[in-house]
């Protein structure tokens, strides 16, 4: 049986069957930097971890751990593949869009699940940098996160607005704001 | 079938489907939702549990052969979908 719209691509149907570097060993894993990003509440939660060659400031391995759903698996296992080898700095300019290309596309109402990813390895390269004293490193996250389980920010919201959006339902549809918990659809209204 | 807290079982069900099994996260009326089942959370169990809870139901056409091969083939699908989660052994702990 198959329903429209809940195709996945061959790469994301690899990455989830077989997902490359899980974070088996978490407890003795010696990581350089680790990030955590959604929380359980919602239904998605990932910890991203990587070693950094300090010389030449590129990740070395990145490994990870997903509560989520096939997609959310899928996305992590990917950018775990991409970031090997990376540039700190590159690794950080990731975005969810690049994931989704890299897996191929994933289905419309699953694309939220792959934003959780670069989050939580942005948050690991600033830990990295916090850890080895480069505070002046640490790039913060510019916009202001709303919806924490959807990642959705207060420049999303503005640039749905600008769009067309004029009900928190549009919003919803655009952005997925407040499809997690719902606890931000007063945050989001303000800007309605 | 008690929850299972071991990981999103959206995930769970989508493996089983690759191994020609059909189960559900949610009941019948329910399927297609992606929202945790508002009766597991009803019972006072956490969200996460709620999120990895499965629903398996037998009908007539089903036979004992199907049933073997479920337990045969659930209990891997089960320990490889833990190896990834970021909750069970936190919750284990």
């Amino acid at each position: 049986m198959t329903e429209v719209g809940w195709t996945y691509t061959d790469k994301v149907k690899e990455h989830f069957m077989n997902p490359k570097n899980i974070l088996i060993d978490e407890e003795s894993y010696q990581d350089d930097g680790k990030g955590v990003a959604g929380n359980v509440k919602c239904g998605d939660e990932m910890i991203v971890v990587i070693k950094v060659d300090k010389k030449k400031a590129i990740i070395a391995d990145c490994k990870w751990k997903t509560f989520g759903c096939a997609s959310a698996i899928a996305s992590t296992s990917a950018l775990s593949e991409m970031v090997k080898g990376m540039k700190l700095e590159d690794a950080f300019n990731l975005s969810a869009k690049d994931i989704n290309k890299e897996l191929g596309g994933l289905p419309d109402h699953k694309i939220h699940c792959s934003v959780l990813g670069d989050k939580a390895l942005r948050m690991a390269i600033n830990d990295y940098y916090l850890r080895n004293g480069m505070e002046d490193k640490v790039k913060k996250e510019e916009e202001r996160v709303v919806c924490k389980c959807m990642n959705v920010t207060d420049q999303e919201i503005e640039h749905a607005v600008l769009e067309g959006a004029r009900t928190f339902y549009e919003l919803q549809e655009i952005t997925k704001v407040g499809t997690g918990c719902g606890e931000c659809q007063g945050r989001s209204n303000t800007t309605l | 079938m008690p929850p299972l807290t071991a990981q999103k079982v959206r995930q769970l069900s989508y493996t089983l489907t690759w191994k020609a099994i059909a189960v559900s996260t949610g009941s019948a009326c329910a399927s297609g939702s992606l929202d945790p089942s508002h009766v597991i959370l009803a019972t006072g169990l956490p969200a996460e549990c709620a999120h990895g809870s499965i629903r398996i139901s037998m009908g007539r056409e089903n036979t004992m052969d199907e049933v073997e091969y479920m337990i045969d083939v659930l209990p891997s699908v089960i320990e490889k979908i833990r190896d990834m989660s970021t909750v069970y052994k936190r919750r284990q702990a």
